[in-house]
């Protein structure tokens, strides 16, 4: 019960916790305010809540996959704020796009969490053990993405922006990658071929499989669609991303 | 900050990981114990006879069945406990394997007796196991944990002290005036900060010769110019006697010879008050019976320019009195600059006002005057040394040096005033106030 | 014209009949799947049907099917698995991994 308390809120919260110490580090680093950091976590865990407590009629809608369809049009809403958020060069920390992106993302994540939990509310003898799994996942979790902050917002300036760019790309492209295959799961798209089966390599459910899953979205039996999708927005995020902003654009902060 | 959330994150971290595992291990290990105590059960099962077997079930949650296999033939059910049911769960190979039936989940050992062909099932409820080895290793963690937040206030505090001396440098340094250059001090100065603090002290003595050095120059140079310049002045003059076709010419330059002559008295005057010339020179003093002494001397320049002179502010009742700490040299030297400022800077015929305020913690001096003012951009500049407005094609064609309205701002600053430049009350012109705090205020 | 309209809608109408992937039922009750093993064909989409009997969610997860689905209490969910090759396919309930285990048998 521990173990599974724990495996379940770290893979929630690290994914949540990449892409929101990511696009902190990102508007720190264009010398902007954090305050939209606290709307978005405010808005995310609400809606995450909203979403929770609607769970069972969403589940029933579009003959029985609903959920995938909602989980799907909300990973791709999320890539689209960060295709919007790195297309305008002027625009590179516009506050909307992450803003959207994050709630969107905890929305996403947190949702699963409280299903989880909602399930030993009548369950008091588990209390103890679900607080302490639950305290020991978010504890590994938010570090784990307090020390990524520091190490994005630690670096020199260039080579900071290089890698939260490259992190961004990564996160996007996850994003697209698993709106698919939920499609694929509803039957709304077809399977296509799977590209490779790297299972015997790398198990997706040992220790550095899982992590890898949070972090890049490393799946080991990928369909021709998902990669197809991973690589689209990887690609189009890093084309964006050659164009650097001018000193015309008002990149908005010194060096 | 970012050491704090830093070494928590990474404490955290370390610690909730190395929780995990030990509860992963923990955990393993339960289960190794528990499937040797199922493997034995299942011996001692063999033991008993199958007629026997039902009345087994007094532990609820270890299930058995007897089966006796024939060759080329179905296993035959001899016997099984109330808990479980009598159908094939699990295939008839020796080891472990999982079941589910009775609405749980079992781990199955299947152990084959090697008499008469009899095989025991032998079935442990796994929600009880694991909820036994949970209990057990949960115990051992839990205090992990929660002192863990203990720890988050050790490490707060540790930082936080350890940090204490760059926090004390950095307010030393930041705290300093612009001509204060003394060395910093550390109540306690660790061994790693030792360094920087020698650094930046002897830097600071090598900023503060090299102010010294150039003070004194200009200080040397200024006094060893007056006597030339005075003979210049007096040989001009004899000149301009003896010589009265070229009078134009030589007034020119007698008046050029005056403005260096006051240039350099200028200067010495700001070399005077420098903060070290001052220091615990400061007595209190009434500024309006100050400002009255000045204007009484400043009165013949401003009759030649036939201006009118206000002087404003009823201060004479003792409560109301102007009192103010200060040198009285340097007080008078930034009444006069301003006075000499606004009636220079003034058409013949125009009017000066000075007027002196109290509140109830600052004294305010204002002089103002109606002469052309200053603009709002170059407000700021005026205070630079050797600025002025409008650069040497000064429309006013009155010469000065730009050195008048720096000394003012220099001992205000001396005396922890503040000065401000605005439009004056008339038509047009500037307005100059100092705020100075107010001797014997509450709080002053 | 009316002919071949409804020549086309006969075409249609077979397609969507024969397109219907096969539908299996997996039950959730007491955080335990039944059945725990699932026979389904090899090499074809099959419509998984997941009724969850218990009052508490459920993840149905599998590494080895690429899915994971979350079915909220007392509630039905479709998942669409396959074509898979002829093998055996673990899956588990993500919420209860300890006894809510099951695999898909492909033949």
């Amino acid at each position: 019960m521990l173990l599974t308390t724990v495996v379940l809120v770290l893979r929630e919260m690290l994914e949540a916790a990449l892409i929101v110490s990511v696009l902190l580090g990102w508007s720190v680093l264009h010398g902007r305010s954090r305050r939209w950091i606290g709307v978005a976590l405010v808005t995310g865990i609400a809606g995450a809540a909203v979403y929770a407590v609607n769970a069972a009629a969403v589940s029933e809608w579009f003959d029985y996959v609903g959920m995938e369809v909602v989980n799907a049009a909300m990973q791709f809403a999320v890539c689209t704020a960060l295709l919007v958020l790195a297309a305008r060069p002027a625009a590179r920390a516009a506050t909307w796009p992450m803003l959207v992106a994050v709630s969107l993302a905890v929305v996403r994540e947190g949702f699963e969490i409280l299903l989880y939990l909602s399930g030993f509310v009548a369950d008091r003898g588990a209390w103890s053990t679900v607080a302490l799994g639950s305290a020991l996942g978010a504890g590994i979790g938010i570090s784990a993405g307090a020390l990524l902050f520091y190490l994005v917002v630690g670096l020199r300036r260039v080579r900071a922006l290089r890698v939260a760019e490259l992190l961004i790309a990564l996160f996007a492209g996850n994003m697209a990658a698993q709106g698919v295959l939920l499609l694929i799961q509803a039957d709304w798209i077809p399977g296509g071929v799977q590209v490779w089966n790297t299972a015997g390599l790398l198990a997706e459910d040992s220790v550095l499989g899982q992590l890898l899953y949070a972090l890049i979205g490393y799946e080991a039996t990928p369909s021709i669609w998902q990669v197809t999708a991973y690589a689209g927005v990887f690609c189009l995020l890093f084309v964006f991303f050659l164009r650097r902003p001018t000193r015309a654009d008002g990149n908005g902060s010194g060096p | 900050m970012f050491l704090v959330v830093a070494t928590l994150a990474m404490l955290v971290l370390v610690v909730f990981v190395s929780a995990v595992h030990g509860y992963r291990s923990g955990m393993a290990e339960a289960e190794r114990l528990f499937d040797g105590q199922l493997q034995e059960q299942a011996h001692l099962a063999t033991s008993v006879g199958s007629e026997r077997l039902a009345t087994l079930d007094k532990v609820a949650n270890i299930a058995f069945q007897h089966w006796q296999l024939a060759p080329g033939q179905p296993a035959r059910l001899l016997a099984h406990t109330d808990n479980i049911p009598g159908t094939a769960l699990v295939a008839l190979e020796p080891g472990f394997g999982h079941a589910n039936f009775g609405g749980y989940r079992w781990r199955t050992y299947v152990h084959f007796a090697g008499r008469d062909d009899v095989v025991v099932v032998a079935a442990a409820r796994t929600d009880i196991r694991y909820r036994l080895a949970d209990n057990v290793i949960i115990e051992a963690i839990m205090p992990v944990v929660l002192w863990l937040p203990l720890s988050g206030l050790l490490v707060w505090f540790v930082v936080g002290r350890g940090l204490r001396p760059l926090e004390q440098l950095a307010e030393q340094l930041h705290g300093k005036q612009f001509r204060e250059l003394s060395a910093v001090a550390l109540e306690r100065c660790p061994s790693e900060l030792e360094t920087v603090v020698d650094s930046v002290n002897r830097l600071l003595e090598r900023l503060r010769e090299a102010f010294e050095r150039e003070k004194r120059f200009v200080a040397d140079a200024a006094h060893e110019l007056r006597t030339p310049i005075a003979v210049l002045r007096v040989q001009v003059h004899n000149f301009r006697e003896r010589l009265p076709e070229h009078a134009d010419e030589l007034r020119a330059l007698e008046g050029a010879v005056e403005r260096m002559q006051h240039l350099v008295e200028q200067i010495l005057t700001l070399h005077r008050l420098s903060p070290e010339q001052l220091h615990g020179r400061f007595v209190p003093l009434d500024l309006h019976g100050l400002v009255q002494e000045v204007v009484a001397a400043c009165y013949d320049t401003i009759e030649a320019r036939r201006q009118h002179v206000e002087l404003v502010g009823d201060t004479d009742a003792v409560e109301r009195r102007a009192l103010v700490a200060a040198d009285r040299f340097a007080l008078e030297t930034l009444v006069r600059n301003l006075l000499d400022n606004a009636v220079k800077y003034t058409p013949e015929g125009g009017n000066v006002r000075v007027g002196v305020s109290c509140g109830p913690a600052e004294v305010v001096l204002e002089v103002e005057d109606d002469g052309p003012g200053i603009p709002r951009a170059a407000r700021e500049r005026v205070f630079e040394r050797f600025h002025r407005v409008g650069g040497d094609a000064h429309a006013s064609g009155v010469s000065g040096c730009g050195l008048g309205l720096a000394i003012v701002r220099n001992i205000a600053e001396l005396h922890g005033a503040r000065v401000e430049v605005g439009d004056s009350r008339f038509a047009s012109g500037a307005r100059f106030t100092v705020v100075f705090r107010r001797l014997g205020a509450i709080g002053g | 014209m009316r002919k071949l309209l409804g020549v086309f809608g006969a075409i249609c109408g077979a397609t969507a009949v024969l397109a219907g992937p096969p539908e299996f039922q997996l039950e959730i009750r007491d955080h335990l799947f039944f059945p725990a093993e699932l026979v389904v064909p090899a090499n074809t989409k099959v419509r998984l049907l997941v009724i969850n009997a218990d009052p508490t969610a459920e993840e149905f997860e599998s590494y080895e099917l690429n899915r994971e689905k979350i079915i909220p209490g007392g509630r039905k969910a479709v998942v669409f698995i396959g074509p898979l090759a002829p093998g055996e396919y673990p899956f588990f309930g993500e919420f209860f991994p300890k006894t809510a285990q099951g695999k898909v048998i492909a033949r």
